[in-house]
């Protein structure tokens, strides 16, 4: 027994000792994992950067919610996040208030101009550690398409950027709820006559004809719930058609060989975002007004599937933006929901590293 | 730190040590160090952690086949949140342990444990700040403080030979940090308890 004790404290004396050693990387090498901390106005936002920052390209996601996480996919989504990072750096940074961010919560600061201008540092941050020779795509799932597409209408902030990727964003709050409607209407007609679930869709069809035939002129944080319950249930309904697939890594993948942090983003769930909700409504003008301002390359990728940002806002960015016709495209995922880096997460990343090869 | 997170806080400990000091009263009080003990203690049972421990004996009774101790253990720990934090912590631990089972060189016991106190988390990575000009500037030892209360249980054995100690258990807290974040800390132990005087029972 004596052996034992002595197995118990060597073992202790080495968790101790991990600890205590800096594991100092190469800033440039083709497979790194550097972790950095931003703390800006009471926020700490954690930055992973992963892959290969030899390429000296970052590709910065800007997750979804307002609320989800961006470590999220690089714990559950590798076989998306993985691909990328052969060939490039990919930056994952939890929002204020969302994911494992840490810091002072100011629930007046969960607002849309502020968390641009928590990327704007985020970005500067980038440029400050690995220097002002790196290129950087901006890339965005559904609220962090929406957030991008907020961070890149002022021209200025633009120029620290080289392409953007807008992936299922939905980038004209209120008109996205209609979208959605449509596309749950679309499907609906699709699936009935395939003979597929037909008592739920007809059900479905008449309630999505029923919330547009209301002809809302602007949705609000309030009233959105009712698009939202109905697009919910249609997603189960696609789901239990098995229309899509979900590939993502295990609970126990993520927690201990990625290092997910399950409860800190639990405990971040609970914050009152009830303020950025409201925000995007209202910064629909500014969207409208300003989205022709965006020059850069830009794809958008959308879920053939998605009835919670329908394609139709890719098609919205598309005809807004003033991107030369030949530095824009929309690519439909076809067996994709709201999420293609769970549905289809190779031709996902083959279809985001096609378009940067083109441009970086 | 926000003491106002403190207040239930002493509601709870209050409880905890009424409970375990329930039947106890009345005996022999006359505290004496018993031993020293390390653990390795994880996090979600797999991250790496680290604590130590000082035994105090506080009361103990037999009661029949059975022998009943109350302990306090202050305990100081490390553990690691990899790529994330690097956690320091410091508590009192109360501790209720009952023998229920004798050989003859072998006593084997559970403990049912409460414990209030502190952590320090430390962020792992390069930190940075934006000061009060906008400008972005690398500062060290980024991180906070946190309050942390817990429940957990240990199995153990104690050689009557050389008064050795070995055990496995659980510990749960709630981590609640200034910024509201209420958390939870899921520990697995493993350790080994070395007597301070080696009086053997055998």
């Amino acid at each position: 027994m004596k052996q034992v004790g002595s197995l118990i404290v060597v073992l202790s004396s080495i968790v101790l000792w991990q600890g205590c050693v800096s594991n100092a990387e190469d800033l440039f090498d083709d497979k790194v994992r550097h972790q950095l901390w931003l703390s800006h106005l009471g926020a700490d936002l954690p930055i992973t950067i992963e892959g290969n920052t030899a390429s000296k390209t970052f590709c910065i996601l800007v997750h979804g919610g307002p609320g989800g996480s961006a470590q999220e996919f690089n714990a559950f989504t590798k076989t998306f996040s993985d691909k990328i990072e052969d060939k490039y750096a990919m930056v994952y940074y939890d929002q204020r208030a969302a994911g494992i961010s840490r810091g002072e919560y100011d629930p007046l600061l969960n607002t849309v101009v502020q968390h641009i201008e928590d990327l704007d540092q985020v970005i500067s941050l980038l440029y400050e550690h690995y220097g002002d020779d790196i290129d950087i795509a901006l890339m965005g799932h559904s609220w962090g398409g929406y957030l991008t597409c907020a961070y890149l209408l002022d021209p200025d902030r633009a120029s620290s950027v080289d392409v953007w990727v807008n992936i299922d964003g939905g980038i004209h709050r209120t008109n996205f709820l209609k979208d959605d409607m449509r596309r749950i209407i679309d499907i609906a007609n699709e699936e009935i006559i395939a003979g597929v679930m037909l008592t739920e869709w007809t059900e479905l069809r008449n309630r999505a004809q029923s919330e547009l035939n209301r002809n809302v002129v602007a949705y609000n944080a309030e009233s959105q719930q009712t698009p939202f319950v109905i697009l919910s249930e249609a997603e189960e309904v696609i789901s239990e058609t098995s229309r899509i697939s979900t590939v993502v890594n295990s609970t126990f993948n993520a927690v201990y060989l990625n290092n997910y942090q399950p409860f800190i983003a639990s405990g971040n769930d609970f914050r009152d975002g009830s303020l950025v909700q409201q925000d995007m409504f209202d910064f629909d003008a500014t969207v409208e007004a300003q989205i022709s301002n965006i020059t850069l390359p830009t794809l958008n990728v959308y879920g053939y599937w998605d009835v919670r940002t329908a394609l139709h806002q890719g098609e919205y960015v598309m005809d807004s933006i003033s991107t030369p016709v030949l530095d824009k495209s929309l690519v439909i995922l076809p067996n994709s929901g709201h999420s293609p880096m769970v549905n289809e997460p190779i031709e996902l990343a083959e279809t985001i590293l096609d378009w940067l090869e083109l441009y970086l | 730190m926000n003491t106002t997170m403190l207040r239930p806080f002493k509601y709870i400990l209050l409880l905890v040590l009424a409970f375990f000091s329930t039947g106890i009263s009345a005996q022999n009080f006359s505290p004496k160090i018993e031993g020293v003990g390390i653990s390795y203690a994880g996090e979600l049972g797999l991250r790496p952690g680290i604590k130590a421990d000082l035994s105090i004996l506080l009361a103990t009774r037999q009661r029949w086949r059975s022998e009943q101790s109350l302990y306090l253990r202050p305990v100081v720990g490390y553990f690691i949140r990899p790529y994330y934090t690097h956690n320091f912590i410091l508590y009192p631990q109360l501790i209720s342990r009952s023998t229920f089972y004798e050989f003859e060189k072998i006593q084997c016991y559970y403990e049912l444990n409460a414990q209030a106190g502190l952590m320090h988390y430390q962020y792992i990575g390069t930190t940075y700040e934006v000061n009060a000009n906008g400008d972005i500037e690398e500062v060290n030892f980024k991180g906070d403080n946190a309050v942390v209360v817990g429940l957990g249980i240990t199995i153990g054995m104690k050689s009557k030979v050389d008064m050795r100690e070995y055990f496995i258990g659980f510990d749960y807290m709630k981590e609640r940090t200034p910024d509201s974040l209420r958390t939870n800390l899921i520990f697995i132990k493993l350790g080994v308890r070395f007597p301070l005087f080696n009086k053997s029972q055998a």
